[in-house]
Formats: C-alpha cells, structure tokens, sequence
C-alpha cells in the first residue's frame, strides 16, 4: 500500500511538482541533441490546417515552382557550379555542410537543395527561418556551422523581436519542450515572400485559393446528375475553364502552366503561352538570386562573418531572362528559340 | 393596289367620322336626323341582310376553295394559307355588324330609339366591310400564286437569318439561335411541299418553278455572305453526336467519365451545312422536274441560279459551299444528261448543250469569285480589314470584312485573346502577333481554295469529259471541253495573282517557326500549264470525231470542230517547240485529219465566193500543216529528236498511202505555189508567223542567233555550232526572215516520195534550201578535215 503511495507520488504528484505547466512532459532528449541552437524542431503534423490534403492544384504549384528553381530540366543539371569567393577548400566544405545536411557532397547539390528547401518553405508559408549557429575553434576560426531550418508557423514576430512559440500540442507532437523561445534577430535568417513577387498576403491568397480549387475536381450535384443520367444544364467545360482562368490569374507572376504544354493550351495563345513560360522562368530566376542573396547576407552578418560570397554560374539571370522577354515582344522571333532559351 | 386603296377608304371614314363627332361636340353645326322610325328600321335590316350576304359569299367562296386545293394541302401549307390576316379581320367586321343591327332591331321592338351614332356606325362598318371584300378577293389568288407564297417563306427564311447572325435579337442566347434554326428549317420545308402542292396539284408553269429557284438562290447567295456573321457555335446549326476517342478526350471529360463510371459523352458536332443543303435541295427538286417535263430552258436557268451565288463562294474561300455545289449538281446533271442517250433532235440538244454550259460554268464562277475578290487586294488592303477586326468586343471578328472561311480561326483567336485579357487584366500578346496569326490563317484558307481548284480540272472537268465521250456526246464533250480550256486559262491568271500574294507575304511573318503554307512558284506554274495543256490535248483528240459531226450549224451550235481544229494545230506546234513526242503523238494524228476535214469543210463553206477567195481560204488548212510538218521537221533537227520527226513523218505515209499519193502532193503544190503568187497577208498567216518568231526564239536559246552568222561583218564565215545541216543553213538566214518552214517539207519530204519519183513537180524553195544545205554540207566537210589534219 504504501509502495502504491510513493508510486503515484513518483509518477503523478513529482512532476507535477517539477513542472506544474507540463511544459517538458513530452520530452523526448534525442529531439534536443543540437544543443547549439534556442528553437526546437517540430514536425508539421500537428498543426491541422498544414496536415489537411493541400489538393492537386496547390501540390503541383509548389512542386513545379520549387523543382525546377534551380534548372529547368535535369539534363542541364551539369551546365552550372555553385562557387565561393574568394575561394577557400575548407571554408567550402563548412558551408557546403551547414546549407543542407542531406546534400552535403558539393556546394552546388548543397547550394540547389537549400534553395530548394527555402523556396518550398517561402511557397507554402509565405516565408522561411532559419536559427544560424557556429562553432568555432580556439583561435576564434569557424569549424561548423549551421542553417536550422524553423518550422514558420511556430514563428512570430512581436515589436521586431523573434519569438518560436511551441504549444503543448505541438510540444506532445514532435516530443518537444513547449514554451516561448526568443531569437535574437543576429541568430535568425528569415526570408519573406517578396514584396516584388507580390508580397506574403498575395502568396497566402494564392495557396488558399489554389487549396480550395483543389478540394473539388467535380462538383457532388453534377456527379450525381451524370450517375442518374440526367442533364441538369451544368457546363462542365465551362466550370473547368474558368478553373483554368482563376488559377491563371493567380499564378501570373509565376507564369505557371498549369501542366498543359503549349500545343495542349487551347485556351490561350501560343505567344501568351511563351510569354507565361518567359514569366516563369523570370520568376524562377528571381527567387533563386533572391534566396541566395539572403544567404550571403547572413553568411556575413553578426554571427558568421565569414567574408564570404556563394553563387551559381551557369544559369540564366533575372536580366537575361528580361532580354528574351523584350526580344519576343519585338517580334521577327522564332518561338522555337525563345523556348529553348528560357528553359 | 387594292389593298393601298382599302387603306386609304378606311382612313377618310376614319377622319369622315372624326370630323362629324366633333362638330356634334363642338355644337357649332347641328346636324339633322332626318330618318323616320320606318326608314331607320329599313336601313338597319337592310344593312344586316347585306352583310349577311357577303358572309354567306365569304364561306362559299371559301368552301369551294377549301374543297378544291385547301384540304388537299399538307398541314403546313394550310397554316401557311390561314396566315393570311385580310380573311380574319373581314370576318370580325362582319360579325361584329350583324350583331349590332340585330340588336338595334331588337331595341326597336321594345321601341327602343337607337338614336343617330349606331345606324351610321353600322353603315360604316358594313362600307368598310364591302372594300375589305375586295381586299379578300385579290388574296385568294395566295392559293395559286407559288411566288407569292414562296416570297413569304423566303422572307420567314431571310428574317432568321438576320436574327441568328451577329446584332440580331438574341444572337447569343442558345434558345434564340434554335429557335430560327427551327424557323427557318420549316420554312424551307414547308417551300419543298409548296412545290409538290405545285406540282401535283396546280400544275405551275414553268416560270413559276424558276421564280422559286430564283429566290431560293438569292436566298442562298444571301446566307452565303451572311454565314460569317453567324457563330459556328450557334444553335443556328444543326447538332449530331459523334463518339469520342478515350486516348484522345480532354482531361476533364476523361475524369468526369471515371468519377461517374460512364462512357464518354458523344461529341456534338454541328452540321454546318444543312442551310445549304435545304437550299441546293429545293433548287435541285426543281431542276429535276424541269427537266423532267421537257422545259429543258427553264431547268438550264435554275442551274443558272446555282452560277450566279458562286461569286460569294470564291471571296469568301468557302471550299465546304463550293464543293457541295459541284457535288449536288453534278449527281443530278450526270444522271439527266451525262448518262442519258444523245438526244436527235435539235432543241433537246441545244437545251441540253445549254444546261450543261451554265454547269460547266459552276467551277469557273467558283473562280472567278476568287479572282475578282483577290484581284483587289494587297497585304496593306488584307492588313487594314484585319486591324479593323475588332478580336476582344463579342460581334468584332462577326462583323470582320475577312472570308468567312477564316471565321473558326478568329473566334479561336479571339476566345483565347479574351481569355488573356481575363487573365492578365490587359492584351498581352502583342498587335504584330494577332496580325501574323490572321495572315497566317488568310493565306492558309486561300492556298486551301486555290487547291481545291486546281482539283477541279480533273475531277470535275476531265472525269466529266472521259464519260460523255464514252457515250460517244462529243459536241457536248466538245463543249466542256472549250469550257475547260477557259478555265485552265483563268487558272493561269489566278495562279500568278495568288503566288504574288504568298511571295509577298514573307515579310509580313513575325513568327519565323510558324508553318506557313507556301507555293513554289515554278512547280506552281509547271501544274497549272499542264492543267492547261491537258485540256487543250483533250480537245485536239476529239478533232476527228467533231470533224464527221453533222454540220452544227443546221441545230444553230458553236464551232466546235474549228475551234478544236485551231486550238489542236497550236497545240501540236508547241509540243514540237517543248521537245514533247509523247504529247505530239497523241495530238498531231488528229490535227493531221483535222486539217484534211476542214479543207474539205471549208470548200463547202465558201462555195460561191470569188475564186481567188475560195483557193486562199479552202487552202488555209494545207498550208497549216504543211508548215506545221516544216517546224516539226526543223525541231526535230534543233533538238535532234528523230521521235518528232518520225511521228510526223508515219502520219503523212499513212496519208498518202491511202490516197492517190500524186495528186495529193500535185494539189498541195499547186496551192502554195498560187498563193505564194498572191502578196496579201492569209487569214492564218498571222497564227504561222508567231510560229516563226518562236522559233527564232528557241535557236536564239541554243546559241544560233542567225544575225550572228547571217552578217557579212561578224559571221559569215563562222562555223555555226550545231550538227544538223539544216539548222546550220537556218541560222545563215537573216534574222527577220521567216525559215520558210512549209518549203522545207516540200523540200525535205514530199519531194523524195517514191510515188513522185519520175514526175517533175515544180516545188516551191523559195530560199533554195537544197543549195544552202549542200554549202553547209561541204563548209562542214572542210571543217573535219582540217581538223583531221591537225
């Protein structure tokens, strides 16, 4: 009787007493191993809004906005180098290691998944964080660093301070310690959505959009219409086409296709088409120069201050893109050829 | 006229009364009652026993007529008959009389007095009654009147057609456009049954039924300029389903089908043509009939109806029109006068040469519509309406002056430009890039239409010729013929006006990698010319049997055989030019019996006329050939081809060995050697000395300007490069001179036939060509040796 006392005294009451908000109740140890960094790793899973089925639309936006940011098709995949100047092996290999843990072979795999990762990130939240932390050796050289990548819902930002905010939901879900954790903003490379894209609410409006289009392929009275072989009136065509036209108009600044190839589009000129291809890839070629100039901003800011600069030759730039624009604009062109260049 | 003057009673009665009831009101005149109760009683019995006379005439007349035509009359034609509104109003004004002059004198028999206002209003009524009468009596004639009928249901017909076209009452609504396909399609079918009433029942004259035919073609034509204002969308055209391919639906079709685990719904496809095809129908039905009952000139001017709506076909590259146009009637001409035995007598034939002409035509309408339409134009004519097409308003591309053909194409553009706009907010392709795509779409149709008529030369024209020679028509086969070889000949002119325009193109293309349709110019005019050629051949073939014809002037018909005659001998001379055996082997063995034909046909022909006269002429046909056998002879040489000269050669033993071979070549003699003696230019002289000058023009092409080794300062002793003596002798003559070519048969030829071996004929050489080529001959030897020696 009396071990069942102190036994429940052990499990229930102790810890209670220890930790009377259950703030470290889930904790799993092997979660916080990166004892270098203040914010902890969650798992979206949690979080119901980002666990619901994103649709079809929303799914093939982002991985078409995110898969080809670095190159539009694989067989170009050797036509370009990441690079680090001025260059230094060992500072390479550090970098090349703290952009991306999976991918850390060569700067340019490193370089291309960070991007890619960033961009997935900036798509689907409308921004990306990263916590920076560096090790460094005893004459104050780096030997490590690190890009840890924030799950962006868990972020805030109160009076220009940075604050994780890990709920006891998300704490019990990814076996972590709920609580406020502030970063200071030297530790903390985030990268919005950017104003000349439109801005972080033109981006929500657009997934939400793209969620909600995506929810419903066939509208439930038509279906049961068709089943019972009755014509109710409803334009099918018409319903998918101005589908077709909402997503359009959403996705203009990223010229996205919506997976129909040029000679598939019946619904738009084949100059617009080119034109929205052209727009995509500008729109690529921006997020990418954008997203590593982010990164070169905090591989020199407070924390890292390396004297560093990454880039990738090889890959077309925002103002040549401009140019093949300006050129199919003129006229006298060969479509042929605009496409060949702009992809 | 009637009617103008009913309206015109009714409008003084109504001002008549007007005046009255206002003095009454206005007191100033008093107008006195002056009927005694009796006589106002006899005047409203009398008026009401007179109206009930006319209605009593109003329902025999219509009985009679109803029992004799109205009863036997399909449903539609009788609601088309009760359509005629005179009737009705003249029987509410009857009626409506009646009952007030039977309730006066009811009122009377109360001794009630109606007072002045209801006597004279029924008097009014029963004047206005009487001229509605007459009205009425000149509308019977509706019944038996198939043009005015028929104007009616054209005019239903034509008020559909504006509606359902772009600015018209609802032309966007679907229920609108189906709703005039269904008007108009009754129309059309209620004219079909009004033309069997007419046939059946009325028995119609002749005239009539080309009256109908008349208006339906211009109906026709009409549709034809107006179809590009109607959406090929619309409800205006019939609908039919078409199954669908899984491997090649549309995705959202696919995924509908698989979410309600059904087949693929049918494709409705739109009949685009049935408009075309009730029309042609009824003008066809018509035809049909005519011809039938023997009015061979009516059924010619119905097919004639079909040649003038063609002028809208060609400007506006409509190949779907075109194409049925020639298909309908060339199935019911075939089986009226292609496939039926050659008529004897004389108005049978020229009708059927008649009905056959304005069909042989049909093509050559089609052509000629291009032509005059394209004949204006430029790229900056073609570029100026293409800008004046408004692409993004709803009736721009509807309202385009561009041929409707192109129609599909701009509301393709214009769906996906407005598409655009709806996505972007504004235009972003640019104007070059909607203007190249126009071009694109113009010449593609155009160079699609030019196509379909060259196709027309075989498939229409030849086809049609092989059969009636089979059935042995050759003054018809003749005919279309004559008709083919115009064609070819506007082909010609066609062909050169269009490649202009597809050359001239080029810089107008904006889009480098588009797949413009081009022509190559010389393959181009290689086709054409031998379109033209063929013709030409296929009438030369025909000679023989044209030439043993009956006289066609005794049926009053064109010259078939000279025509042939002189289009065959020029043929023959150009192939000989072109270096062509095949084609002189087929051409010259006719020409050859031509010639003789005519010689004979001519001596007939000028029987009577002072004798110099009738030599020349009767002899124009020998000098004809014998110089053509000169020519062919020098080609021959020129092009060293023996197989010319060898086919011209077989032709002439042929000749002479089945005649008294002496004579002839005495007779042929004897005529050059008279007309040479006579210095006034020949009838044909001026066809023979073109001849000359083409000549001159081929040697010039081979090097052997004569001026460069007939002149004493340059040449005279130059060797001249050619292997043949006779062409070696030629090209000393001076330029100008013509080479004589008739003396050079006669020298070359007919002087060395055995059957003239012993005779001393007196041939003319007029350029003692044996002494020239015998010069040659030895300055040749010497040349050898020389060379030998060296």
């Amino acid at each position: 009787m009396k071990n069942k006392i102190i036994s429940i005294w052990k499990d229930s009451i102790l810890p209670f007493l220890s930790d009377p908000l259950y703030l470290s109740k889930w904790v799993n140890e092997s979660r916080n191993a990166d004892s270098d960094r203040r914010t902890v790793r969650v798992n979206a899973g949690y979080d119901i809004k980002q666990r619901r089925d994103e649709g079809l639309q929303l799914f093939m936006f982002n991985q078409d906005t995110t898969q080809h940011i670095v190159s539009y098709r694989r067989s170009n995949r050797n036509k370009y180098k990441a690079t680090l100047q001025p260059s230094q092996t060992s500072l390479e290999q550090i970098v090349t290691s703290g952009i991306s843990k999976n991918h850390d072979r060569n700067l340019t795999e490193s370089l291309t998944a960070f991007i890619e990762e960033a961009n997935r990130s900036i798509i689907y939240h409308a921004a990306a964080y990263y916590e920076l932390t560096c090790t460094r050796d005893i004459e104050g050289n780096i030997t490590k660093l690190n890009f840890h990548a924030i799950y962006p819902p868990s972020m805030k930002k109160v009076f220009g301070l940075y604050f994780q905010v890990i709920s006891w939901k998300a704490a019990r879900h990814s076996r972590v310690k709920a609580g406020i954790y502030w970063i200071p903003n030297s530790r903390l490379l985030h990268i919005p959505f950017p104003r000349k894209m439109g801005g972080a609410k033109h981006i929500r409006n657009i997934t939400k959009r793209l969620h909600a289009i995506g929810q419903i392929v066939h509208p439930a009275f038509h279906l049961e219409a068709m089943q019972m072989n009755k014509d109710i009136g409803f334009d099918f065509d018409s319903y998918t086409r101005q589908k077709y036209i909402e997503i359009a108009q959403l996705t203009k600044r990223f010229g996205w296709s919506q997976r129909r190839s040029i000679h598939q589009d019946d619904d738009i000129l084949e100059y617009y088409s080119i034109y929205r291809m052209a727009t995509a890839a500008r729109a690529r070629a921006f997020m990418r120069e954008y997203i590593i100039d982010k990164l070169n901003k905090s591989l020199n800011g407070q924390i890292m201050h390396l004297g560093v600069k990454v880039s990738i030759v090889g890959l077309q730039t925002t103002s040549e893109v401009d140019e093949v624009i300006q050129k199919l604009k003129a006229g006298n062109v060969t479509f042929s050829e605009i496409v060949e260049r702009i992809i | 006229m009637v009617e103008i003057f009913s309206n015109q009673i009714t409008g003084y009665l109504t001002t008549f009364l007007n005046q009255i009831i206002d003095q009454l009101t206005s007191n100033n005149i008093y107008l006195e009652f002056k009927l005694s109760d009796d006589e106002l009683g006899m005047l409203i019995s009398t008026v009401v026993t007179v109206v009930g006379v006319f209605l009593g005439l109003y329902f025999t007349a219509l009985s009679a007529v109803a029992g004799n035509l109205f009863m036997r009359a399909p449903a539609n034609l009788q609601r088309l008959f009760r359509r005629n509104r005179e009737g009705g109003q003249y029987i509410e004004t009857l009626v409506l009389t009646i009952i007030i002059g039977i309730y006066y004198l009811l009122l009377r028999s109360f001794d009630y007095n109606p007072g002045m206002i209801g006597p004279i209003l029924m008097t009014f009524l029963a004047l206005y009654a009487v001229v509605r009468f007459m009205a009425l009596g000149w509308q019977t004639f509706y019944f038996i009147q198939l043009s005015d009928a028929g104007s009616t249901l054209l005019t239903d017909a034509q008020e559909g057609i504006d509606g359902a076209s772009a600015g018209g009452f609802g032309w966007q609504r679907n229920y609108m456009q189906a709703f005039y396909r269904v008007k108009v399609k009754a129309a059309l079918d209620t004219l079909k049954d009004l033309i069997d009433f007419g046939i059946e029942s009325i028995k119609f004259s002749p005239q009539q039924f080309v009256e109908i035919a008349s208006y339906t073609g211009r109906l026709l034509n009409y549709y034809v300029y107006n179809r590009k204002s109607i959406p090929t969308k619309s409800n205006w055209y019939a609908e039919r389903y078409k199954h669908q391919n899984w491997l090649l639906a549309s995705e959202s079709e696919i995924v509908t089908s698989l979410n309600t685990g059904t087949s693929l719904r049918p494709n409705n496809v739109k009949d685009l043509m049935w408009f075309e095809n009730s029309c042609l129908d009824v003008i066809i039905k018509l035809y049909e009939h005519l011809v039938d009952k023997g009015h061979l000139e009516q059924a010619h001017s119905t097919i004639e109806v079909l040649v003038l709506t063609e002028n809208g076909v060609g400007s506006n590259f409509y190949v779907d029109i075109a194409r049925m146009i020639i298909e309908k009637s060339k199935s019911t001409i075939e089986k009226s006068i292609i496939d039926t035995p050659d008529p004897t007598d004389a108005p049978t034939k020229t009708g059927q040469l008649a009905i056959l002409d304005s069909y042989a035509r049909l093509p050559t309408a089609q052509l000629l519509g291009l032509l005059k339409y394209i004949d204006k134009r430029d790229w900056d004519s073609i570029l100026k309406e293409i800008r004046n097409t408004n692409f993004l308003t709803q009736k721009g591309i509807y309202k385009s002056k561009l041929p409707g053909a192109m129609l599909s194409n701009m509301e393709t553009t214009s769906h996906q430009f407005k598409t655009e706009k709806a996505i972007e907010g504004k235009s972003v392709s640019p104007t070059w890039y909607i203007e190249t795509l126009a071009i694109y779409q113009y010449s593609s149709h155009l160079i699609i239409y030019y196509d379909y008529l060259k196709s027309l030369s075989e498939d229409f024209y030849e086809a049609q010729i092989d059969k009636l020679i089979a059935k042995q028509k050759y003054i018809q086969a003749a005919h279309l013929t004559d008709c083919w070889v115009e064609y070819t000949n506007k082909l010609i002119s066609l062909g050169q006006k269009i490649q202009e325009l597809v050359d001239t193109s080029e810089e107008l293309k904006k889009v480098k990698d588009l797949s413009w349709k081009t022509l190559d110019a010389v393959a181009e005019k290689e086709i054409v010319l031998s379109l033209n050629r063929r013709a030409i051949d296929k009438l030369a073939v025909l000679i023989p049997q044209l030439s043993s014809l009956p006289d066609s002037k005794a049926i009053d018909l064109p010259d078939y055989f000279g025509q042939a005659y002189t289009f065959g001998i020029e043929a023959a001379y150009e192939a000989a030019r072109d270096n062509d055996p095949e084609r002189l082997a087929q051409i010259f063995p006719s020409v050859f019996l031509g010639a003789l034909a005519a010689y004979e046909s001519i001596k007939k022909e000028v029987k009577g006329w002072a004798q110099d006269s009738q030599l020349i002429f009767s002899s124009e046909p020998i000098e004809d050939i014998l110089s053509l056998s000169g020519f062919i002879k020098i080609y021959s040489e020129l092009y060293s081809a023996p197989e010319l000269w060898s086919i011209c050669e077989k032709a002439w033993n042929d000749y002479l060995e089945s005649v008294d071979a002496k004579a002839a070549i005495e007779l042929m003699v004897g005529f050059s050697n008279y007309r040479d003696q006579s210095y006034t230019v020949k009838p044909r002289d001026g066809l023979r000395h073109h001849w000359d000058s083409q000549l001159n023009s081929k040697m010039n092409d081979a090097g052997l300007d004569s001026d460069r080794y007939s002149s004493p300062m340059f040449g005279r002793e130059e060797a001249v490069p050619h292997s043949s003596i006779l062409i070696k002798a030629l090209a000393r003559r001076y330029g100008m001179m013509p080479v004589d070519a008739r003396n050079i048969f006669f020298t070359l030829f007919l002087s060395h036939h055995p059957s003239i071996a012993n005779e001393s004929i007196d041939f003319p050489d007029r350029r003692d060509l044996l002494r020239s080529m015998d010069r040659e001959s030895e300055s040749a030897s010497v040349d050898e040796e020389i060379e030998d020696e060296e």
